[in-house]
């Protein structure tokens, strides 16, 4: 196991080092890729936008700075790529919908179906991931980052460049959505 | 407080993040506020079922290959080695944009002071005079536009040399007032003048 610190290893990656970053890359691939698959929800996605995260990262090697630490940094990245993807992502879910909808009429791409039936709790997982899914995608970073990878407020502004307060308003509304997309299943578990 | 704000305050200390005093004060709350309680309790419940949601599942044999292949690309890609470098100090970008703007301003000043052609002037007032000719020139031209005109002349002059009606020779008897204003020895002179002058086959 390579004992050397992030800082050292950093500093021969920024050098060129490739056996550096690829011990750096292993530290963190499991989180990033973890972050990732929490806001795509799709692994085939994930592996693709995980390894674009580490080749950009490589490449912008020599122009990181160092003021931020580097698991920010990577994290940055991440989060950057992920969204901008998933924007793309849904401008082509959007227009498959349209066409859906032209083809075999409204309702076609419906949401979530009725909780009438009993979903039980082995179900309710299921729910939340498609709760989470459907928070807008700045939402569901912070949500991701915070709830799932256990991240400060501090933290997660640093990785999204925004503010502590705007990353803890958004965990808030983030629950507050998930919670009344979720209602009628939590109270049908029950506790 | 509204519930809203006790609300976000259960959020925060979800994630660990409301301070000691706060955190009291949300306990006492909640011990009041069902509404509140039961919002608690549905997210803590969200949040126990949520736990490790973004699993990916993977076995450690497929952290191996992603790493064998993310070191594979890694090697292909060659890091940009040099750090951009910042351009000398006049040909940064502002300091172009700057130097292009001069230059147009210049140029345009110098075509309004000095290239730009000058053509003849138009004059922007016209004297009384050249006016009047010019109208009198327009009148000249038309036979029957002038005819009209010396009439139209004429009539003003003829008017013009009439003396006014109140200027014309007035007798001076034939004003009551004149009558009005005389005493009655004067007026019996009068009537002895005229009977004289009747008396000698004067005017009646």
């Amino acid at each position: 196991m390579d004992e050397r610190p992030d800082d050292v290893l950093v500093e021969q990656a920024r050098r060129g080092g490739v056996e550096a970053f690829s011990e750096l890359a292993r530290r963190h691939q499991q989180r990033i890729y973890r972050l990732i698959y929490g806001m795509t929800r799709n692994h085939s996605d994930t592996d693709d936008l995980t390894q674009e995260v580490f080749l950009t990262a490589f490449k912008s090697m020599p122009g990181f700075r160092g003021t931020a630490g580097f698991y920010t940094w990577i994290y940055r990245i991440a989060v950057n790529l992920t969204l901008n993807f998933l924007r793309k992502r849904g401008r082509e879910k959007q227009r498959a919908e349209y066409h859906d909808n032209l083809l075999y009429g409204e309702g076609a791409a419906a949401g979530l179906p009725s909780p009438e039936g009993g979903p039980v709790r082995n179900e309710l997982r299921g729910r939340i991931a498609e709760a989470v899914d459907s928070l807008p995608p700045h939402f569901k970073a912070s949500f991701l980052l915070v709830a799932d990878q256990g991240m400060s407020h501090a933290d997660a502004a640093r990785v999204l460049g925004c503010s502590e307060n705007t990353v803890s308003w958004r965990m808030h509304k983030a629950r507050k959505m998930l919670q009344a997309r979720l209602k009628p299943y939590l109270n049908e578990v029950g506790p | 407080m509204r519930c809203e704000t006790w609300k976000k305050w259960v959020s925060d200390a979800l994630d660990g993040e409301l301070a000691g005093e706060r955190t009291v004060r949300l306990d006492r709350h909640l011990k009041d506020c069902a509404g509140c309680r039961a919002y608690r309790e549905s997210l803590t419940r969200l949040q126990a079922d949520a736990e490790g949601l973004a699993d990916p599942g993977l076995a450690p044999g497929d952290w191996a290959d992603f790493s064998r292949r993310l070191e594979s690309r890694l090697g292909g890609s060659v890091p940009s080695r040099e750090v951009p470098q910042r351009a000398p100090f006049f040909f940064r970008r502002k300091w172009v944009w700057a130097g292009a703007s001069f230059l147009v301003l210049a140029f345009i000043g110098t075509y309004f002071a000095v290239l730009r052609p000058r053509g003849v002037r138009e004059p922007m007032f016209v004297s009384i005079e050249d006016s009047v000719a010019r109208v009198f020139g327009e009148i000249g031209s038309n036979s029957e536009l002038e005819n009209a005109f010396n009439q139209e002349i004429m009539a003003s002059i003829a008017e013009a040399v009439r003396p006014p009606e109140d200027e014309a020779p007035v007798a001076f008897d034939d004003n009551p007032l004149f009558w009005e204003g005389l005493s009655d020895r004067e007026l019996a002179y009068i009537e002895s003048a005229l009977r004289k002058e009747r008396d000698h086959g004067g005017p009646s």
